[in-house]
């Protein structure tokens, strides 16, 4: 019985980082109507800003976090403007923002690998301690990570539902034309909410930093499992996101129990395959 | 006025041909060429064509489903690294002749082409595709990870054998001319067969699929036949270049062969050289291989530099360099209007008129 | 109000409007007429500077209108009931009327302005929590232009209201058309397939056929006249 809630209670931490991870992604779906294969890439970056903030500069873990969380959201809104937005919707097949995304994900990998090098870097513990409650071991750290990236989770969709300019995004989202009809600036939106979307990113890499160490490519593995994240809950829905992050955190801890560490990611795709046989618009998606 | 000549002159279906039989005609020669020429160092330059060749016919399988039909398969490596791996299991374990890899080899991969294509006839949407694809690819990487009793994982198989001689041709020297040449054919055999494919009813069944999936049912098309037809020829053609890969290369690792590494690579290819032909992407893999290769000596900056390729050229030219002849004209003209309209300005001015107007309306506003 | 003059429209090479000159002045309803693939909505889409490269003058209250950016146009008072509506499908009706109140700054004249709007449409009044896309066709259009009042707009375009609508709510939106410019004084522009209801309730109008205008005048000669007659009303 520990056995079960402890994997449950692990994959409710994990899972409330895919869930972070998964609502960028299907904000940017949701808003930019194109795929972002840098997604990963943004996490690493996110990873490296904490770093150079918190190792090489020696400022205090929390400033470096916010410090580098914002470098993270300037890079996206940068890169949205000037790679992006004179793409969108060019092109005989207009999915040319996959490519720059593509591209634009070999470039971070490859700027991190020549600015922090190729071996990896770590960055130390937020806390140390571990808790025991109950039979149930956690270390703190993995607790703090999963109540920042609730609290962001929360945050983002406050601003969403409940302020005006987390209104024009879903407008945006929902018809551009008219959106911008109602006095909205829809290139700036774009801009904004990429970099929204890159700052979750950016959250999620600095709190897993000190678990998993940092390496120029430690997107590539964050990155199928935030598409999983965003398409099973369905694309341009937040709420799915964060169920199906949550979903998959769980899934994952108790195939790794039962099944070991090689095999948790094949069940979890194995699971989306399925997935898409009886449902490919997600768990909250529209069917069309 | 020139240029729009120039391209008056590439658009007819004789120059095409002829230039088709040049490329293939320079390619057959190019060992003799290199051995007549005295060039020290034929043997790189035969290395670096080999590569060529064999990501040209990667890219040709790879542009039937996602240049001709608009489907976002990123599960091409898949079929390349079965066909690899299967030919090189079955030489070792099994201790057939890697010329039977051919047979076994691309069958295996069709296997496998069936069952990637049977999820993705039920996606319609491009992001579904793209994630349905990537989730196979992995779960082939990690299976074959994980089974190292029998795929060796990330250590490496490199335990297949190379070619056996045939007709007293010696594949193993350092000499790689008859690679070379066994390269040659399975290219050369991919771009026929591409392009007869393309020109058939199914090329233009293919077409129909990725314009508007609604029109051509209800024109008639099958499209799940289709579908299906196209994916086990791609997968097919792609098998074959994974039996040549891994009796050439001689080392298999799944995240090489099975990564998204290896087909972001094609994608480069296709989108920089331009989908839905056939010399787009010849064009984009040769050009991308010899770029890539030259710029070994700037290793730390290589996927810097073409990742910059990628990002300039998409902008630029979306449709790739080889399809963007209308682009080009286009910039041609604004190029000749912006010449005119400044000589008119000028004009105007000096002759102190009291009314100026401007020749070309577009330019005011 | 507003003066177009020489506009000349292109989707990419293609021509679709050619020299079209209208004028609205303050206070008026004009209607402008055309069949299908006339260019109707193109001129809609080419004063918002949306979608086509345009060229000629666009004036509005002596301000070039060709430099305004499309999201800024609410600002200067300009609205636009695109074909179809439009509405944000996923919001209620109350949070797509809010949101047409977007770029004011004034909280209380938007309130105002609200229940205004409110007491035009009280059928949009029962459905202010439903979400906009599972409304009946009239009341997608309630609600769409209700959402457009909601910047108190000196200027209003409508672009086929009656598109899809029971004869007897196409009467009822024309009454409340008529009625906003009553009330409020806004100057309309109503883009419209329909030339009778259009002509009966406009003050003047224009004619659009194949990108250019080839009449023009007072609503009600053209109501008489027999070219209009037989064209555009099957008599």
């Amino acid at each position: 019985m520990a056995v079960i809630i402890q994997n449950l209670i692990n994959g409710i931490i994990s899972g409330s980082y895919y869930a972070v991870l998964g609502v960028g992604l299907t904000v940017t779906w949701g808003v930019l109507k194109m795929i972002n294969v840098a997604h990963g890439n943004f996490y690493m970056m996110g990873a490296y800003m904490f770093y150079t903030f918190s190792i090489i500069m020696g400022f205090p873990v929390i400033p470096s976090m916010i410090a580098g969380v914002a470098a993270v959201f300037v890079l996206g809104m940068i890169m949205e403007k000037f790679v992006l937005a004179p793409s969108l919707g060019r092109g005989k097949f207009g999915d040319t923002p996959f490519i720059l995304t593509l591209a634009m994900g070999i470039l971070l990998e490859n700027v991190a690998q020549l600015v922090w090098g190729e071996t990896n870097v770590g960055v130390p513990y937020f806390n140390d301690s571990i808790i025991k409650v109950m039979g149930i071991t956690m270390a703190s750290q993995r607790l703090i990570v999963a109540a920042v990236a609730m609290v962001t989770l929360i945050v983002v969709l406050v601003i969403i539902k409940r302020t005006k300019f987390g209104w024009a995004i879903s407008a945006t989202a929902q018809n551009t034309f008219a959106a911008s009809l109602m006095g909205i600036n829809t290139k700036q939106i774009y801009m904004v909410t990429f970099g929204i979307a890159t700052a979750l990113c950016a959250i999620a890499g600095s709190l897993l930093a000190p678990i998993y160490g940092i390496n120029p490519w430690m997107g590539e593995s964050i990155q199928l499992k935030s598409f999983v994240v965003c398409i099973v809950g369905g694309l341009g829905s937040v709420g799915g996101s964060i169920v199906a992050g949550l979903l998959l955190g769980i899934i994952e801890s108790f195939a790794t129990q039962f099944l070991g560490s090689g095999w948790q990611n094949v069940i979890a795709y194995a699971l989306v395959i399925v997935m898409f046989w009886f449902r490919p618009a997600g768990i909250f998606g529209k069917m069309e | 006025m020139n240029t729009y000549k120039i391209f008056k002159f590439f658009d007819k279906s004789k120059s095409k041909a002829a230039i088709s039989l040049a490329f293939f005609a320079v390619l057959l020669m190019m060992p003799i060429i290199l051995r007549i020429s005295s060039y020290r160092n034929e043997s790189y330059v035969e290395g670096v064509l080999i590569l060529c060749m064999l990501w040209a016919a990667m890219t040709l399988s790879w542009n039937l489903l996602m240049g001709y039909m608009g489907i976002w398969s990123l599960a091409q490596q898949v079929f390349f690294g079965i066909a690899a791996y299967t030919s090189s299991m079955m030489n070792y374990y099994l201790h057939l002749s890697p010329w039977v890899g051919f047979i076994v080899g691309p069958l295996c991969a069709t296997f496998v082409g069936l069952l990637v294509a049977i999820p993705v006839l039920r996606l319609k949407a491009a992001p579904y595709i793209i994630i349905a694809t990537m989730c196979l690819s992995e779960i082939v990487r990690l299976i074959f990870i994980n089974l190292v009793k029998w795929t060796r994982g990330e250590l490496g198989f490199w335990q297949m054998e190379p070619f056996n001689s045939i007709l007293g041709i010696n594949f193993n020297g350092a000499d790689k001319i008859p690679y070379y040449y066994l390269i040659f054919i399975i290219f050369a055999a991919i771009a026929l067969v591409c392009a007869l494919l393309a020109k058939s009813s199914t090329g233009l069944a293919m077409k129909a699929i990725r314009d508007s999936q609604e029109a051509a049912e209800s024109l008639g098309v099958d499209i799940v036949k289709t579908k299906i037809k196209v994916f086990l020829i791609s997968s097919y053609l792609a098998g074959f270049c994974g039996v040549f890969f891994a009796h050439y290369i001689m080392i298999l690792t799944p995240t090489d062969v099975f990564g998204q590494g290896l087909m972001t690579e094609f994608i480069a290819m296709n989108v920089f050289g331009g989908m839905a032909t056939i010399r787009g992407p010849i064009f984009g893999a040769f050009f991308i291989t010899i770029i890539m290769e030259t710029l070994q000596g700037i290793d730390d900056y290589k996927l810097l530099i073409y990742a910059l390729i990628l990002i300039i050229t998409t902008l630029i030219l979306p449709n790739g360099i080889l399809n963007s002849k209308a682009q080009f004209i286009k910039w041609g003209n604004k190029v000749k209007n912006f010449r005119i309209h400044k000589k008119v300005e000028l004009k105007e001015f000096s002759s102190k008129s009291d009314s100026i107007k401007l020749v070309n309306n577009r330019i005011i506003s | 109000m507003l003066k177009i003059s020489n506009l000349n429209a292109y989707y990419g090479d293609v021509q679709v409007l050619y020299d079209v000159n209208l004028e609205v002045n303050d206070r008026e309803i004009v209607t402008i007429l055309g069949s299908n693939g006339a260019g109707k909505t193109t001129l809609m889409k080419t004063i918002c500077g949306v979608e086509t490269t345009r060229s000629g003058t666009i004036e509005f209250d002596g301000e070039n209108l060709m430099k305004v950016p499309a999201h800024k146009l609410v600002t200067k008072g300009i609205t636009l009931t695109p074909e179809g509506r439009h509405l944000f499908p996923e919001l209620t009706v109350k949070e797509n009327l809010l949101l047409g109140a977007y770029s004011s700054k004034d909280k209380k004249a938007t309130k105002d302005t609200y229940d205004w709007v409110i007491s035009l449409f009280p059928r949009l009044k029962e459905r202010l929590i439903q979400y906009a896309g599972t409304m009946s066709g009239g009341e997608q259009q309630m609600c769409a232009i209700g959402r457009v009042l909601m910047s108190n707009p000196k200027f209003l375009m409508l672009d086929e209201p009656s598109l899809g609508l029971a004869p007897n709510i196409v009467d009822s939106v024309f009454d409340v058309i008529k009625k906003i410019n009553e009330e409020k004084g806004i100057t309309i522009i109503v883009v419209e397939q329909n030339a009778n209801i259009a002509l009966q309730t406009a003050d003047r109008g224009y004619v659009l056929e194949n990108g250019s205008i080839n009449m023009s005048g007072n609503a009600k000669e053209m109501l008489e006249s027999p070219d209009i007659q037989k064209l555009y009303l099957g008599l």
